[in-house]
């Protein structure tokens, strides 16, 4: 059973669909019995409403308003044709509309962001704000690398990129850069070698194991070429790294000290170690000493001038190829003939910072020995070079000391 | 469907040779003009019936149907209706719209006030008109106040109806829709239909029987309010 509301509003569709579809009144359910008299009421008013002449339009209107309605149409037609071809991007009502709104300002955003990424992969200035995006995305990379080939090529990818930058990043200004660009190849390497290691022997295996050959090879020339414009503690770093990479590279095992006051102030310096040769070059407190290395068995022995009885803080070597090494204990072994047989053993292998920085013989915390033009005195006689400004490292007749 | 009452001398039998209301929709559409024209003839009842319903005079409800059938052929291209109710639902809502317009636009004008006279030579005047129109329904103007008055009540009843009310009220009984039309084109069950068609009617009843002009002021019947004047 309907519940009464429902029943009548039944009951009046029925009667006005009989009065549309013509029913004979005698057969109407709005004259028939049982029809609730306010259903029946509401079913007049309908036709009433339904006849009201006031919902006729007036037949001249209609044919008024047809022509007019025809006319626009021509118009409006016309109007389209003659619109330019971006007038769909503009809504009825004058406005873009604004699903292309949207759709330019999604397109915006991804080709400015393409673009972003695509500029940052061009950076090779690690100061370009966008270089820090070029790392980030690089890292993204190698996350996202699916094989552990094409993980091997994006740390390869990697390589190459900082191999690129490094010659950019020699100044003293980029040091952390540059440490940051080497730690950054160092990590490359090993993950190459680690995918290496979970490769089984195959062409796939001898491909990255060759692919890693030649960026190690190309690394250790990238390397050798920045060298002789390395500060100090960057080139020990450097030498280092290339030591890692197969490169011979001089090490210092020890170094002893002989200080003599009388009859002439000199030390003999003897540095102990390997990949030494007669072009090793003598580094005393950070600064280039010009002395002859006379090799004897695996050690290079430097006379130098040397003023009063304090041992050197640091010594370090370095060979014609721009790599060094720096001791890290000193022995000083005798003073005038008494043997002392202490060690400063404070060298840190990254120098004095700099702080000697007076331009005068290395011995002479003073400062106060100058006048020697960093020639070569009385026959091959080392002296010291009191001006680092002349005194290269690695090249003594032209190059500047580099300092850290 | 197509069964409204013809306009212009369109049959009933002409407009069952119309085509597939959905080719005329996607002809029109293309600027097609024969096409605009038929559907302005299918219109037009449904839309002049859903104005006047709702504004107090018959000009006005002439210069709204016109505004939306302009509307019509300047919009068609982007609506996405493809069959008859979903169009129908479309062109009343730009009624609707160009209604509330209507309306927005004559609240912010300011009160005329009428040069009609209203004193004893102005009723004079009055007089001397009336006894020349007198028992002619289209011309006397005391029955066309009438008429207009009682027009008038109507509409207020219908304004006071809900809007889906007032669409079920003139999608039925002047567009003739059946409910399962009705019912797709406002979006709801027949029997909601049916319940909208009997309330609206019961409460278009009620409110009718509570405002009979005539009834109510007959001294004033011939007194022109500055309303009407407008």
């Amino acid at each position: 059973m309907k519940p009464q509301p429902q029943h009548h509003a039944d009951q009046l569709e029925e009667i006005l669909s009989s009065l549309e579809q013509n029913v004979p009144e005698h057969s109407r359910s709005i004259v028939s019995d049982g029809v609730d008299p306010e259903v029946r009421e509401l079913a007049l008013l309908a036709q009433q409403f339904r006849a009201a002449p006031s919902l006729i339009p007036d037949p001249a209107f209609a044919q008024r308003l047809e022509r007019k309605v025809v006319a626009h149409t021509v118009r409006h037609a016309q109007a389209q044709t003659a619109q330019p071809r971006w007038r769909w991007l503009i809504g009825w009502n004058g406005i873009p509309r604004a699903q292309i709104v949207l759709a330019a300002l999604i397109v915006c955003i991804l080709a400015s962001t393409g673009t972003l990424f695509a500029m940052a992969a061009t950076v090779s200035n690690p100061d370009n704000p966008l270089y820090g995006i070029k790392v980030w995305e690089q890292h993204v990379q190698l996350s996202l690398a699916g094989s552990p080939q094409s993980q091997a090529d994006v740390s390869l990818q990697i390589i190459h990129d900082r191999l690129n930058v490094i010659p950019s990043l020699t100044g003293t200004a980029h040091a952390d850069a540059y440490r940051q660009a080497l730690d950054d190849i160092k990590a490359q390497i090993d993950v190459v070698t680690g995918v290496i290691n979970t490769l089984p022997t195959s062409s796939d295996r001898q491909d990255v194991e060759n692919k890693l050959a030649a960026a190690k090879s190309t690394t250790r020339n990238t390397l050798y070429g920045v060298l002789p414009r390395l500060p100090l503690a960057e080139r020990l770093t450097t030498t280092t790294f290339l030591n890692q990479l197969g490169a011979p590279v001089p090490d210092i095992q020890n170094v002893s000290v002989v200080i003599t006051t009388h009859p002439t102030n000199q030390a003999t310096i003897t540095v102990t170690g390997t990949n030494l040769s007669s072009a090793t070059q003598l580094l005393v407190n950070n600064r280039a000493v010009v002395s002859d290395c006379v090799v004897q068995s695996n050690a290079c022995v430097f006379t130098i001038p040397w003023h009063g009885t304090k041992s050197p803080d640091t010594i370090a070597v370095f060979n014609p190829d721009g790599t060094m090494a720096q001791a890290t204990n000193i022995l000083l072994v005798s003073v005038d003939g008494n043997t002392n047989g202490g060690t400063n053993g404070t060298s840190n292998g990254t120098g004095n910072n700099g702080k000697n920085d007076n331009g005068n013989d290395p011995s002479n915390p003073n400062g106060n020995s100058n006048g020697n033009e960093g020639h070569q005195h009385g026959g091959g006689t080392p002296v010291s070079k009191p001006d680092p400004a002349a005194t290269p490292v690695g090249k003594p007749a032209s190059t500047p000391v580099p300092h850290k | 469907m197509f069964s409204w009452r013809s306009i212009g001398g369109v049959s009933r039998d002409q407009e069952k040779q119309t085509p597939v209301f959905e080719q005329t929709l996607a002809h029109a559409k293309k600027g097609n003009t024969e096409a605009m024209t038929a559907l302005y003839r299918h219109f037009l009842p449904g839309v002049f019936g859903y104005i006047t319903a709702r504004v107090p005079d018959r000009s006005t409800a002439e210069d709204l149907t016109s505004e939306v059938f302009l509307k019509m052929v300047e919009k068609i291209g982007s609506v996405h209706a493809t069959e008859e109710a979903s169009f129908a639902a479309w062109l009343l809502r730009v009624a609707r719209v160009t209604i509330a317009g209507y309306y927005r636009q004559r609240e912010k004008q300011p009160d005329t006030v009428s040069l009609t006279p209203m004193d004893k030579e102005g009723d004079a005047w009055i007089n001397e008109s009336y006894t020349a129109f007198v028992n002619h329904p289209d011309t006397d103007p005391v029955l066309r106040s009438e008429a207009r008055e009682d027009w008038e009540v109507v509409v207020r009843a219908i304004n006071n109806l809900t809007e889906e009310q007032r669409l079920v009220l003139v999608g039925r009984l002047i567009l003739g829709y059946d409910v399962a039309t009705m019912a797709r084109m406002i979006g709801k069950q027949a029997n909601a239909v049916k319940a909208l068609q009997f309330r609206a009617l019961q409460s278009l009843h009620r409110l009718l029987a509570k405002k009979k002009p005539s009834e109510e002021r007959p001294a004033q019947r011939h007194k022109l309010s500055k309303e009407k004047i407008r």
